[in-house]
């Protein structure tokens, strides 16, 4: 056997795959030749190295995001959300994504498998129901907001479309048990009632006067969704919009890590709102942020 | 982040399972969904991000890699191969974010030697042992960034997948022998690399 021959046999050498037959062949090489007997350990080094290297496991909110992603309108909801909804007001982005599928009445949504899948308006699907492992118990994955069946759009072009019911795995969905709070603001956002969803009441509703106002201007459009994603999606901060600003409210001790979010998008923060910073940076005291995104 | 082997059960229990998921899927079942992602998504996000090296990236992928895979579900003509044909899925969309990034640069600036990159395995006061054998790991990934695609591709199916012959052999879409020689010869492109890197070090 020479070195080639012997080298083309390293990984099944380490993999314990090698016939029999060449396995004597390959020793006895291996006994005569310094080089490959070197070369063959620092083979298995690297190898066994690789094998050693631990698996990282995904986030907790890994299952729900793909529940996200197959729900939402295949339009950048963002980019749709600064155009179209200008003055509403929101409570939480799930809200947002199930009212821009009524208001986007063209865009036809990819569902998956439904061709052998019955569906009626109210969204409940026909199962071919299995027993598994978990439990066979579907329940509401966005409780409190209604199927669309019940609002008209404002166009009065209705999208039907059945509503997906992903049961919950576990507490893997911090989406589903936020309430938002909304007695000290307005109205609830949905009532029982069917109605308009131009919610053209919420217009003339003016934001708390904000203890800090942070002016943002985000270098790409990328930056501005990521900057937007990371106030909506924070389910404590209670994000609402006005325009093209967002008031949140947050701990003062969470501030700067606020500023670090902002840092990359070139922030504006008058002096005297630092000052105020400043000032009640050690208490608990809940503050009022607007965060306004510019050009 | 945790860090660990996650235990493997037996293939073919796994392959029983899945097809049964599968067939519930197809059936309307969403919730067989969920059970189908619960047993892949590790594999996924470890696919993901051995190839985008950065965990948000990776976790996106990883969804995307999935949502895929459900939207597609009834073109699936097996229902006992949705792992490969998963796995497939994955590395397509892999394959392209890798390429994607590049174009922009994202790869440029990510050094392994970063103390926050989540490559790092958790550091604090380590014995000696252990902080060579993290030195090492750093290296041999290193080096595998620098490979080709192809080669690269297999190494991480076999040797960080842990993927047994045949399901690269199924996936790649090639024969059983070509898997075993190209990864002979993926392997020691990799040992050469360290070679290499050993003797600029030294």
């Amino acid at each position: 056997m020479n070195c080639t021959h012997c080298q083309e046999m390293f990984s099944s050498h380490l993999d314990g795959e090698m016939d029999s037959d060449v396995r004597s062949d390959f020793k006895s090489h291996l006994a005569s030749c310094a080089e490959c007997a070197s070369d063959l350990e620092l083979f298995q080094t690297t190898i066994t190295t690789l094998h050693s290297i631990p698996q990282t496991i995904p986030p907790a909110d890994f299952l729900p995001g793909i529940h996200a992603k197959l729900e939402s309108s295949p339009l950048n909801k963002i980019q749709l959300w600064f155009s179209f909804m200008g003055q509403h007001k929101f409570a939480a982005s799930t809200a947002l994504a199930t009212m821009m599928v009524a208001v986007i009445s063209t865009t036809v949504l990819q569902l998956g498998p439904t061709s052998s899948v019955s569906t009626d308006l109210t969204g409940n699907i026909e199962q071919a129901s299995l027993t598994t492992p978990a439990t066979s118990q579907t329940h509401n994955y966005y409780p409190g907001v209604p199927y669309l069946a019940q609002n008209k759009a404002q166009t009065s072009q209705v999208v039907s479309r059945p509503t997906m019911q992903f049961a919950s795995t576990g507490n893997l969905n911090s989406r589903s048990s936020y309430q938002p709070n909304l007695t000290d603001r307005a109205p609830p956002l949905f009532n029982t009632a069917p109605k308009s969803l131009a919610m053209s009441q919420y217009n003339q509703l003016s934001p708390v006067l904000p203890d800090i106002s942070v002016s943002l201007c985000p270098t790409t459009i990328d930056q501005q969704q990521t900057l937007i994603h990371q106030l909506v999606d924070h389910s404590v901060w209670l994000p609402q919009m006005y325009g093209n600003t967002i008031h949140i409210k947050l701990p003062a001790s969470q501030l700067s890590s606020l500023q670090k979010v902002f840092a990359p998008a070139n922030p504006q923060i008058c002096k005297a709102d630092l000052a105020h910073i400043n000032r009640h940076h050690h208490s608990g005291r809940l503050l009022n942020v607007a965060v306004t995104f510019r050009k | 982040m945790t860090l660990f082997s996650v235990p493997r059960r037996t293939p073919s229990a796994e392959t029983d399972e899945s097809t049964e998921l599968v067939r519930a899927v197809r059936g309307g079942d969403k919730q067989a969904f969920n059970r189908l992602v619960l047993i892949y998504q590790n594999r996924i996000f470890s696919l993901a991000l051995n190839y985008v090296k950065e965990e948000e990236e990776a976790r996106d992928l990883a969804q995307d890699i999935f949502v895929t895979a459900y939207r597609a579900i009834e073109k699936l003509r097996d229902e006992t191969k949705f792992g490969a044909w998963l796995y497939q899925i994955g590395l397509n969309h892999c394959r392209n974010r890798y390429k994607k990034l590049s174009r922009r640069g994202f790869f440029t600036n990510k050094s392994l030697d970063d103390p926050n990159s989540p490559l790092q395995l958790s550091g604090g006061t380590l014995p000696e042992e252990d902080l060579e054998k993290k030195r090492i790991i750093n290296q041999v990934r290193r080096a595998i960034g620098t490979m080709k695609g192809a080669e690269k591709e297999i190494l991480i199916l076999r040797d960080l997948q842990g993927l047994p012959y045949e399901e690269i052999s199924e996936i790649l879409d090639i024969p059983l022998g070509t898997v075993k020689s190209k990864l002979n010869r993926a392997r020691h492109g990799l040992k050469n690399k360290l070679k290499k890197f050993h003797s600029e070090l030294y």
